[in-house]
């Protein structure tokens, strides 16, 4: 005789609990990758300017005196639209754009910040310095004379279930390296 | 029979699968549309499980509903 025990009826609930969970994760899902937001910006990010001079940063990947550069820039930037019922947390991101004899490409997050509200994705900043003990901006030739930069605004969408997707704004104008003078120690 | 085996009949089986499928599909649904109300993905896993241990509660014990049809055997020729 087959009977049907509690640790079968067990069994058989698990099974279906977790089939159906994973149906329910995979609609969440899908319907965030059918109805993927975009946010369409112009000129999110005006730089006034970018400007190097010689540092020390003993809690950089190099410990050595080398130019490092900050960026003064302005952003009027509306994420709100990426906020769904999937979204956990929107990570913002400005990257600096240039090249150069040796490197074609040249790419470096000068500054960044996470959103954790559709409220706080209503960015509206003037004079904002970059970060630069987060991202010390370095060129790897040591050399920022002659060169100018183009800076985006980018993205990332973290969503709670689901795959991450990405986003940027135009690119502004590009803005050259200007010295700082100063006293050398 | 153990009690704590918590067997039950062939038909109290039947009536016990159809009540764990009925069940969880319904706790999907009625999760998935309220966490879409309330604009909360959390949500739906969250109300999905509650449900599902109300579910279980039903289904998982043998309880008296599932042992009415015990099986009946022919009579031992005489």
């Amino acid at each position: 005789m087959i009977v049907d025990t509690f640790t079968n009826r067990g069994s058989t609930f698990f099974s279906k609990l977790s089939t159906v969970l994973f149906f329910l994760c995979a609609v969440i899902t899908f319907q965030g990758v059918i109805q993927r937001r975009e946010v369409e910006l112009d000129t999110p990010v005006y730089v006034h300017y970018a400007k190097y001079r010689s540092a020390r940063f003993y809690h950089a990947f190099r410990n050595v005196r080398q130019q490092y550069a900050q960026v003064k820039f302005n952003m009027d930037a509306d994420l709100s639209e990426l906020w769904d019922w999937n979204t956990k947390h929107v990570v913002v991101y400005l990257v600096a754009s240039y090249s150069t004899e040796k490197h074609e490409k040249n790419q470096v997050v000068v500054w960044d910040k996470i959103l954790s509200s559709p409220e706080e994705s209503k960015m509206f900043m003037k004079d904002t310095l970059s970060n630069i003990q987060a991202h010390p901006f370095n060129e790897y030739s040591n050399q920022f004379e002659g060169k100018n930069a183009t800076y985006t605004l980018h993205w990332t969408v973290s969503p709670k279930m689901g795959f991450l997707s990405w986003g940027a704004g135009p690119g502004s104008y590009e803005i050259p390296f200007h010295k700082i003078i100063t006293q050398p120690k | 029979m153990n009690y704590l085996e918590g067997t039950i009949d062939f038909a109290g089986q039947l009536r016990c699968q159809k009540y764990m499928n009925y069940g969880l599909c319904t706790s999907a649904v009625i999760s998935y549309i309220y966490g879409y109300l309330v604009q909360d993905s959390y949500c739906v896993i969250k109300l999905f499980l509650i449900l599902a241990s109300l579910v279980a509660l039903v289904c998982l014990p043998a309880w008296s509903m599932y042992n009415k049809n015990p099986l009946k055997f022919q009579k031992k020729k005489e």
